[in-house]
């Protein structure tokens, strides 16, 4: 089957000229952490807590494995920027008028009409929008900039900030964040509360060779439940970008989180993000993700289950055109009993394209009666790209029940023949055989980011005559 | 164990070239962790080479006058087998050094063209003493064979590479059935290149053995290559079990599907890694795999890495892993009926192996299986 697909990423390539009030040198010394901490006139512990991690930062080493990052110069980055605007302004009319642009090209302020309950929206480092409904405010919902959180909340933060989730150690690029972090979320939902719109932050890099390091910190207390959204994406630029943020959820007794992302990072941007969820008795965690942009994406949410009936469930979707590798998959470490898991994932590689699932699955010795199921099923569009399928599986207790199914195939010539028989083109034919490929995963997000979603991957697949 | 040693031996000149190359790569080599992953980890010791001498050990054939065979020592002038031996291998690995630089006999086996050998072909080795063999079997255009290869007994470590080299249109099958020593280290590697339309199926046994590490792959060179890889292990004791399974699609119009079965007792631990490549030039092509392990014990392991490269679109690949226990209501159903606990997981085993057993169109070769499932596998 022959055909021409070619992505446009136009739409989302754009830039508009920042100020800046504070910008650091390029590279990371002692000197730049000391900048970002005195900046943000942080107390001492998160200060040293910076400075052990770049320590820790310096000893690590990059990954042996997976796609190369080569390219990747981490000399070449800015790791710290605070653009010109007033500071975690409430009104959309504080917001200067160019990052008001950027915002209304990805559709910001029709996501806000459409009744979300809260929007922090993060230009560069700072977040510059940020607005939480009353109604949550008056249940104890704390939906905050990760930044302000420090100085509002210090015992929390201590308590919970890369301390029992995600351990600064866990990798050089943890161990990087950990010392150059900026911005982000903290949200608390407080015992029995249960959130029913989603909340959302929608993070964008735009400083050339910028570096996003922000920071998410869920807590859920017991039985409470919440449902939070982020997306991402950035203008295109020649020089190597860095994202290397981390999410960390803690869900406690009988809570219920989901957590969904579109990221959507220009193709020069290295995506090395890193999220994990503890999961307590009884609770659920759900992840929902697309992965469209970046040049190398290495990203694999992770779930531990430390809980009695504890479950898990990971659904994603990859694109990855020209010179694109998605090295994407999901991490369930099973440590308590009758504990669950599914892992759904899709991909879909075109103009030599690079998909790869990497995923590790591991039933502990005490995770009696504990069920997982997997499944990754791969699209290939045309003959030279790539589709790997590298899944690990451990399992150490004889009561568990493992399954673990893969398929990669094309679009068939049948498929193809029977909607162009009935009177569509072959690009709309192809289109609609990938919008229904993706469909399990798209119906899950809420509805504006299935739109986009769907938007997205149309734009990615637009043939030559448009 | 020197370099010296196995040089004294006037071979010719390729030979010795090859040996002291893979003497070289088996000092720069480490001995692998055989750790996959983040945390798979397998736990074999270190073999101390220097204490191992690989005798000469008696080698019983059975094959029909039709088919050559040869000891491998005594054809070395033969120009196919200096084309042919070790033609699949590329040493990426110690004991595969060693296996190259240190093999001390072997066997060749020769399927003339168009002939078509009803019997069986039977290899039986049953040192008592390190080994390190070869067979390379040759089997010209649109010959057919089955060969069997039965490894019994054994002393401290057992080196066997199988290497076949299938003309057009041949079909082949290759059984092994390793019923080792209980405190051999198995190391196997069978290897092949499958050419135009040709077949090749393999059937891995491993029984015994207390470290094993056996490798099997195809490589589908030519148009409408064909090979069925299956496998059944199980393990018991403290067994460490590293099997690995791999085809590797290098033509249009190939077709590849793998099916292993494992049962685990007592403290062993498996990992399972199988491997399909399709190449960009492989078009058309198909390739299964499929993998099952049950858990008898408490304290067994099993790992699996179910692995697929593609880097063609216009082919159709799966793989699938299931890891599990016996069936509560299954075994109830039997202990109602008056079987003892034991008895009961041995009928479970005995059918969950079936599945594969039964793909092995050889009545003979069925039984035996069966007997060795009988009695080797116990509590």
């Amino acid at each position: 089957m022959s055909q021409t697909i070619t992505q446009n990423r136009a739409m989302f390539d754009f830039k508009v000229k920042s100020r800046f009030k504070f910008k650091s040198a390029l590279g990371l010394t002692k000197e730049v952490i000391l900048q970002i901490s005195q900046h943000k006139k942080e107390p001492d512990w998160m200060l040293q807590k910076r400075l052990q991690a770049f320590e820790t930062f310096q000893k690590l080493k990059m990954p042996d494995w997976g796609p190369s990052l080569e390219k990747l110069d981490l000399n070449q980055i800015t790791y710290f920027a605070v653009p010109d605007a007033k500071h975690d302004s409430k009104s959309w009319d504080e917001v200067p008028q160019e990052i008001k642009t950027t915002f209304e090209r990805l559709g910001i302020p029709e996501a806000e009409r459409t009744a979300l309950a809260g929007t922090g929206a993060q230009y560069e480092s700072l977040v510059v929008y940020h607005n939480l409904k009353k109604e949550w405010e008056e249940k104890g919902v704390i939906f905050e900039d990760m930044d302000v959180a420090v100085q509002k909340y210090p015992e929390l933060v201590k308590k919970y900030f890369m301390t029992q989730c995600v351990p600064v150690n866990l990798h050089k690029f943890v161990a990087l964040h950990a010392a150059v972090w900026s911005g982000g979320t903290f949200l608390l939902v407080p015992k029995g509360v249960k959130v029913d719109l989603p909340l959302q932050a929608y993070f964008r890099m735009n400083e050339r060779k910028g570096g996003q390091f922000e920071h998410t910190l869920i807590i859920v207390e017991e039985g409470a439940q919440v449902h939070y959204v982020e997306g991402c994406s950035a203008p295109q630029y020649l020089a190597s970008s860095l994202h290397a943020g981390c999410v960390e959820i803690i869900v406690k007794d009988n809570a219920r989180v989901r957590y969904s992302s579109v990221e959507n990072w220009s193709k020069n941007t290295f995506n090395l993000n890193t999220k994990r969820a503890i999961v307590n008795k009884n609770a659920v965690i759900e992840w929902v993700g697309g992965n469209m942009g970046s040049g190398t994406t290495m990203l694999y949410p992770c779930s531990i289950l430390v809980g009695e009936n504890a479950r898990a469930d990971h659904i994603s979707v990859a694109l990855a055109g020209k010179g694109q590798n998605q090295d994407v998959g999901s991490k369930v470490y099973h440590m308590a009993s009758n504990t669950s898991s599914t892992i759904k994932s899709k991909s879909i590689s075109m103009n030599g394209g690079i998909t790869t699932y990497r995923g590790l699955l591991k039933i502990s010795p005490n995770a009696a009666n504990s069920k997982s199921c997997v499944n990754c099923d791969a699209l290939m569009m045309d003959n030279i790209s790539v589709s790997d399928t590298v899944p690990y599986i451990e399992v150490q207790n004889n009561s568990a029940d493992i399954a673990h199914e893969a398929t990669v195939g094309k679009i068939s010539d049948e498929q193809i023949f029977y909607l162009m028989s009935r009177g569509l083109s072959k690009d709309q034919a192809t289109q609609m055989i990938v919008s229904g490929f993706i469909e399990p995963i798209v119906k899950e997000l809420p509805l504006e980011y299935a739109v986009e979603l769907n938007r997205l991957v149309e734009l990615e697949m637009e043939g030559s005559l448009g | 164990m020197s370099l010296n040693l196995s040089l004294e031996k006037n071979e010719p000149d390729w030979l010795m070239q090859d040996r002291k190359r893979a003497i070289e790569q088996f000092n720069l080599l480490k001995f692998p962790e055989f750790k996959y992953g983040l945390s798979i980890k397998l736990k074999i010791p270190e073999i101390d080479f220097s204490k191992i001498t690989p005798e000469d050990s008696n080698l019983e054939i059975i094959a029909p006058k039709e088919v050559k065979v040869l000891q491998l020592n005594d054809s070395l002038n033969n120009q196919e087998v200096q084309e042919n031996l070790f033609i699949t291998s590329q040493i990426t690995n110690k004991l595969e050094a060693f296996h190259r630089a240190f093999w001390n006999q072997g066997i060749l086996i020769i399927i003339p063209k168009g002939k078509i050998i009803q019997e069986p072909i039977k290899i039986k080795l049953s040192p008592t003493n390190s080994i390190v063999n070869n067979v390379l079997v040759i089997a010209e255009s649109e010959s057919q064979a089955t060969i069997i290869e039965e490894l019994s007994e054994g002393k401290e470590y057992f080196s066997n590479y199988v290497e076949i080299i299938a003309q057009d249109c041949s079909r082949i099958n290759y059984f092994s059935v390793q019923k080792l020593n209980k405190d051999v280290f198995y190391f196997a590697t069978k290897r092949s290149i499958i050419k135009s339309s040709a077949l090749l199926n393999w059937f891995d046994f491993n029984i015994g053995g207390r470290y094993i590490v056996s490798e099997t792959s195809s490589f589908l060179g030519e148009k409408g290559a064909e090979t069925n890889i299956l496998g059944l292990f199980y393990g018991s004791n403290e067994q460490q079990l590293d099997i690995a399974s791999r085809a590797v699609h290098a033509a249009p119009h190939t077709k590849s599907d793998m099916f292993t079965r494992g049962a685990m007792n007592d403290d062993s631990k498996s990992v399972y890694r199988g491997v399909v490549k399709i190449q960009s030039n492989a078009n058309n092509s198909n390739g299964y795999q499929k993998e099952d392990v049950i858990l008898l014990s408490k304290n067994a392991e099993a790992n699996a890495v179910p692995e697929l490269k593609i880097d063609n679109n216009d082919v159709r690949c799966t793989h699938g892993a299931t890891i599990g226990q016996i069936d509560k209501e299954k075994m109830f159903y039997l202990m109602s009926r008056g079987i003892c606990e034991s008895d009961a997981k041995k009928i479970i085993v005995h059918g969950f192996f079936e599945q594969v057993l039964k793909k092995i169109e050889n009545k003979d070769l069925y039984g035996e299986f069966n007997k060795i499932i009988e009695n080797d596998i116990t509590n």
